[in-house]
């Protein structure tokens, strides 16, 4: 596959009143062509940053940024023709229509103007198209937005978070038009919170923390890279607690969630069946546990979607899915490793 | 090309740069049309009304005074000295004369051409000065706090091209409004002077004298519109440039006339901004030196400051804010 976005150790720091934060420590990113590319990680950890040194909004300090194999921000004047792009909130004129905004922007662009009313359509705003921007809603906004990235009919679509705001409805409609996009050849790259959005349409992920890339690759290869050895495990209540040490004394890890034990580094089910018998406790249900990406990327980036990032730049080893593993766990690095809470009864 | 024609129309389409010119052209015709209202040609029974009005006043006011010190010429005649609130010939030199009743004053308002042209341009230069700082600033600096230019460097990664095709434009319009209403000012005022007033005295020097002024007007509301241009744009905001404005402007007069007076310099008033606009409007403004200002004469030590000289100033002071806000905005982060 040819790569359409390829960033390689992209470097940013931002100096504000004599003190330093470094946003970008070596950041690296391919995106494939006809892709849906889904790009994750928590508040602060680089991914507008990113997003914006790529569409030459701020300069970065060291690294090198390739989009359609030419080196960017130098050619992005010549590529951006092929690049439809909506960075943050979306922000226009709020004394313009809709309608307006986009002719001016199709003007700019030398985009022919008879594409604007089809793109309206295409987002459900024909309706509006005649309002003034400041009348409309976050949602009415984001997909107004999402209409001017679309206007050149651009190879690669760029969003940031392009869910915000939307109803659920929007965000199905959202997902389906990033999904036609690519069918259609159209490589999509987005930043979201919505995890299970991002599982549901992705083709692939990159997941940033702190400034650095933590996992990247095709959406099932990263599940399955993080997937444990690991079953939940349900007994009565009162038998949560010593089961648990029974477990951990045999050698497995166990992290207790509600009422039931999720017990890793389990070859097969039937040991655990066998260990606990042998200690008088008997399971009430034992299935194999399904990793989604919501815990791979809170095992990988130790936050919630907003919450802020578990390591610092610089800590984690990154590893693209798919490639040999560090070591003989089957996880990456120590952010991974933290997700094995053990309960030490 | 596509660029400048995307602007063209987005400086057309903005409301407040269609209302501020929409109120300037609206203030424009109310000034010529009450100029209008009140002037009135001076016809051969205007003048004999006046003349029988300013006789009449000084027929009565010679009244009044004679009443008035008709105890002091009783006592005189009876040989008696005057009373104390009189002179010794009884006020005669307060006595009304017809100078103090001439009349011109009982004529009707009637414009001058020749005497009032340069007033007339005065006060278009200032309110088109108005518009070109309003129309400047808020054209780039809207767009700024809007976010609107972010999103069109997305569409058009060319930070200079865009300022530069946004500042033509701006300083376009200028110039063509200025040109378009200059000329109607000058036939307005030329209009009204010919059929309420009076064109006598009107020459061809005259008139190219006016039009000069018209053209220096138009000048400085294009060097006051990229001026406010530059302003916005590197405080990203239209209020930037407002404020900017405010504060040179307090500084210029407020603050250089303290410093002349700390200082002792000799011709404070070369350094205040106001110096040159005056000689901008005037072509030229003579300076004493401030110890000339107790009313000795010492024109040999006078300091003429033309409007070559406020070209200078101004055209420098604009080269230089464009200069910065090009310079700012090609290392801004676009946020």
């Amino acid at each position: 596959m040819t790569a359409v976005v390829e960033i390689d150790g992209l470097l940013k720091t931002y100096r504000r009143r004599g003190r330093r934060h470094r946003a970008l420590a070596g950041f690296t990113m391919t995106v494939e062509q006809g892709q849906v590319h889904g790009f994750l990680g928590p508040n602060g950890s680089g991914k507008t940053t990113t997003l914006r040194a790529l569409l030459g909004l701020i300069q970065a300090d060291g690294g090198a940024m390739r989009m359609f194999g030419r080196l960017v921000p130098g050619a992005l004047p010549d590529v951006v023709g092929r690049v439809g792009a909506v960075v943050e909130n979306p922000r226009f004129f709020p004394g313009f229509t809709g309608r307006d905004t986009l002719r001016l922007l199709a003007d700019a662009g030398g985009v022919p103007p008879g594409r604007v009313d089809a793109k309206l359509e295409l987002v459900g705003l024909a309706d509006r198209a005649r309002d003034r921007v400041r009348t409309y809603s976050l949602g009415m906004r984001q997909r107004l937005a999402v209409a001017s990235a679309l206007l050149k009919d651009p190879e690669l679509v760029i969003l940031d978070e392009p869910a915000n705001g939307l109803d659920p409805a929007g965000i199905r409609e959202m997902r389906q038009l990033m999904r036609d996009l690519a069918d259609g050849g159209t490589t999509v790259l987005f930043s979201s919170h919505l995890l299970a959005e991002v599982q549901q349409v992705c083709d692939a992920v990159t997941i940033i923390a702190g400034g650095r890339r933590v996992a990247a690759g095709p959406v099932e290869d990263v599940l399955a890279s993080h997937t444990e050895d690991a079953v939940r495990v349900r007994l009565a209540a009162g038998e949560l607690a010593p089961a648990a040490q029974v477990l951990v004394r045999a050698g497995a890890t166990v992290r207790q969630e509600g009422g039931h034990l999720l017990v890793g580094n389990v070859q097969r089910p039937a040991w655990v069946t066998y260990v606990l018998a042998e200690h008088g406790l008997f399971l009430e249900e034992l299935v194999p546990a399904k990793v989604d990406l919501e815990s791979v990327f809170l095992a990988l980036t130790g936050a919630g979607p907003d919450g802020p990032p578990a390591r610092a730049a610089g800590g984690p080893a990154d590893r693209r899915a798919g490639e040999p593993e560090p070591g003989s766990g089957d996880r990456d690095g120590d952010a991974a490793d933290r997700a094995r809470a053990e309960v030490d009864a | 090309m596509r660029l400048l024609r995307a602007e063209v129309r987005r400086f057309a389409k903005r409301r407040l740069i269609r209302w501020t010119v929409g109120v300037f052209v609206l203030l424009l015709g109310l000034v010529l049309a009450g100029a209008s209202y009140q002037s009135r040609p001076v016809t051969a029974a205007a003048l004999a009304t006046a003349q029988a009005r300013a006789g009449t006043q000084l027929a009565e006011a010679r009244a009044a005074h004679a009443e008035r010190v008709a105890p002091c010429v009783d006592a005189v005649r009876q040989g008696r000295p005057p009373p104390p609130e009189f002179t010794a010939d009884c006020d005669a030199a307060a006595a009304p004369s017809p100078d103090w009743y001439p009349v011109a004053e009982f004529l009707p308002y009637q414009l001058s051409f020749r005497d009032e042209v340069d007033g007339y341009l005065l006060l278009y230069g200032a309110l088109l000065a108005l518009v070109a700082l309003l129309v400047g600033a808020s054209f780039i600096g809207a767009e700024w706090s809007s976010g609107a230019l972010a999103n069109l460097l997305v569409w058009r990664p060319q930070r200079g091209r865009v300022l530069l095709t946004k500042l033509v434009v701006a300083v376009g319009a200028i110039l063509a409004l200025g040109t378009a209403t200059a000329a109607l000012w000058l036939g307005g005022v030329y209009a009204v002077a010919r059929f309420d007033g009076t064109v006598q005295g009107t020459t061809a020097g005259l008139l190219q004298s006016a039009g000069l002024g018209a053209v220096r007007a138009v000048g400085l509301a294009a060097l006051v519109g990229a001026f406010a241009f530059a302003l916005a744009s590197i405080g990203r905001h239209t209020a930037a440039a407002f404020g900017a404005v405010i504060g040179l402007a307090l500084v210029s007069e407020v603050g250089m006339a303290f410093a002349g007076s700390v200082l002792r310099l000799r011709y404070p008033g070369a350094f205040q901004l106001s110096t040159y606009g005056q000689a901008w409007v005037t072509r030229s403004v003579t300076l004493d030196p401030v110890v000339c200002a107790m009313g000795a004469t010492c024109r040999a030590d006078a300091r003429d400051i033309t409007w070559l000289h406020a070209l200078g100033v101004f055209g420098a002071g604009t080269v230089l804010a464009l200069l910065v806000a090009f310079v700012v905005l090609r290392r801004r982060a676009i946020t």
